[in-house]
């Protein structure tokens, strides 16, 4: 055969070897930005969740009106407030009719709205004290007690320890600690959220319009939903799996209650945002499915 | 050393989670308290006190009530509980659990509210007699003395001290309404009751 006749072969084997060479390359590249996307996608579900569960006011509220913390609060105040009353000399009446007349949720909203709002934790005592005071006062008439100075002091001692005792009450454990933090992490979230919202939609463009098929453009999104999918899934699941929740170290009822409750629903967010990203990944396998049966029919 | 303090909340705050066990709400507070019968002294001897051994009887636990103490001179009858918690002493009167239980040969020290179950201490003088009847053993203790003091006041009493004795203490001035920064510490020896054998 003649020299000049086998070159169109050569060629030809050559080229498809750089295609297929071009081919492999571009695929570990989309495939890794599909990785970068699903990524990205985990990270965004957390600061999602995290937005509307841990950094929102409403959340807690909403949690505490569902789990009756409120109540819970009050009744521990009332045990604590009778056990005062009672090393006090005052008849148990006393303690019971103070902490039904006194408004608990108030107090705590109050709380809870000056933690996410002024980041401040600091409960008011102001009017705790003035009513248990006039309290006190109304008791010692009825009882017909004379109150001198020394009797005084002894009655201020006892104001200020139940209202050490109700701020404990109405007050959360830790929250003085990480309420400096939270409009730091409030805008750290926010601004995190922004910057992964618009990669999202940046690698997804470049996924998108990069690709000269369809079916392909599909397939390295369904890469990266399911895995952000799976990632979701994984940390509520390991949660659940491990059981911790319920096994946290706290010693008040209403405070477990409500710990349990907020992580419970806490982590139930993780699940809805991992169904979208779910749903999303299927949407997006069945559109690749179609795709690639109409490439491969042509 | 110096990161110590700023850490510490952190690391309580991650203490929350390491139980290994779901939290339980209810509480049992027992009564091994069963009354024996007057063994305060060896019926052979009446000089050398009778040996109970340490593991002949339950030893309480916590908020336990395991005894009584009583004062006829003061019009005091108390349940006696070991621990001195808010539910102890509205219930009656109990043993600080840093101090030891009668018959032990160190220094019991019972605390009580001044209002209720430890009101009648203010006619408490030298020589009555305090009982204390508990599920090993009855015992008897004399007053010896009576100070008022600062609650602040840590010599008013020796917990390290080897020798059976009984200090009781209760919120001073009686009958006030409100909290006090005074105690009123009441000093007895012992007279009679079973000592406890630490080795059996």
């Amino acid at each position: 055969m003649p020299e000049n006749e086998l070159e169109p072969e050569v060629h030809e084997h050559e080229h498809r070897h750089h295609h297929r060479k071009k081919s492999k390359l571009k695929s570990v590249l989309y495939s890794v930005m599909a990785f970068f996307l699903s990524f990205v996608l985990f990270l965004l579900s957390i600061c999602i969740v995290l937005r509307f569960t841990l950094l929102s006011k409403n959340y807690m509220l909403g949690i505490m009106d569902n789990k009756g913390y409120y109540s819970m609060v009050r009744n521990e105040l009332q045990s604590r407030l009778t056990d005062l009353v009672h090393a006090s000399g005052f008849d148990e009446e006393f303690a019971v009719s103070f902490a039904n007349g006194y408004d608990v949720k108030n107090a705590v909203e109050n709380y809870i709205d000056s933690f996410y709002s002024k980041n401040t934790t600091l409960v008011d005592t102001t009017e705790f004290k003035q009513q248990l005071h006039v309290a006190v006062e109304e008791y010692a008439k009825q009882k017909n007690i004379q109150i001198d100075s020394e009797t005084e002091n002894n009655i201020i001692y006892f104001v200020n320890e139940a209202a050490s005792i109700y701020v404990d009450q109405i007050s959360v454990p830790f929250f003085s600690t990480i309420g400096k933090y939270i409009d730091t992490l409030y805008s750290a979230v926010n601004i995190t959220t922004g910057v992964l919202i618009a990669m999202t939609f940046g690698i997804s463009a470049v996924i998108f319009f990069t690709n000269r098929y369809k079916h392909r453009r599909f397939r390295y999104l369904c890469y990266g939903l399911t895995g952000a999918t799976l990632a979701t899934f994984v940390i509520p699941l390991i949660v659940s799996v491990s059981d911790k929740i319920t096994k946290v170290n706290i010693n008040t009822r209403s405070l477990y209650n409500l710990f349990v409750g907020y992580f419970t629903n806490f982590f139930m967010y993780f699940y809805i945002c991992a169904g979208i990203l779910a749903i999303l990944s299927l949407t997006s396998f069945l559109a690749y499915r179609v795709y690639y049966q109409k490439t491969t029919s042509h | 050393m110096v990161i110590l303090p700023s850490t510490s909340s952190y690391l309580s705050m991650a203490n929350i989670f390491f139980s290994d066990k779901e939290k339980s709400f209810t509480k049992e507070h027992k009564n091994i308290f069963v009354p024996v019968e007057d063994t305060s002294q060896s019926p052979e001897n009446p000089d050398k006190p009778d040996i109970v051994r340490a593991s002949s009887f339950i030893f309480p636990s916590y908020e336990d009530q395991f005894g009584e103490l009583i004062i006829d001179d003061c019009q005091i009858k108390a349940d006696l509980y070991f621990g001195d918690s808010w539910y102890v002493l509205g219930n009656g009167v109990g043993i600080y659990n840093g101090s030891a239980i009668p018959g032990y040969g160190r220094t019991i020290l019972i605390a009580g509210h001044n209002n209720t179950y430890f009101n009648g201490l203010k006619y408490a003088k030298e020589g009555q007699i305090v009982k204390i009847r508990t599920n090993y053993g009855n015992y008897q203790y004399e007053i010896t003395g009576t100070k008022i003091t600062d609650n602040e006041d840590r010599s008013a009493y020796d917990l390290a001290k080897n020798e059976e004795n009984l200090i009781m203490y209760t919120c001073y001035p009686f009958d006030t309404l409100g909290l006090t920064n005074l105690r009123a510490f009441i000093y007895a020896k012992y007279v009679s009751g079973p000592v406890i054998d630490k080795t059996s």
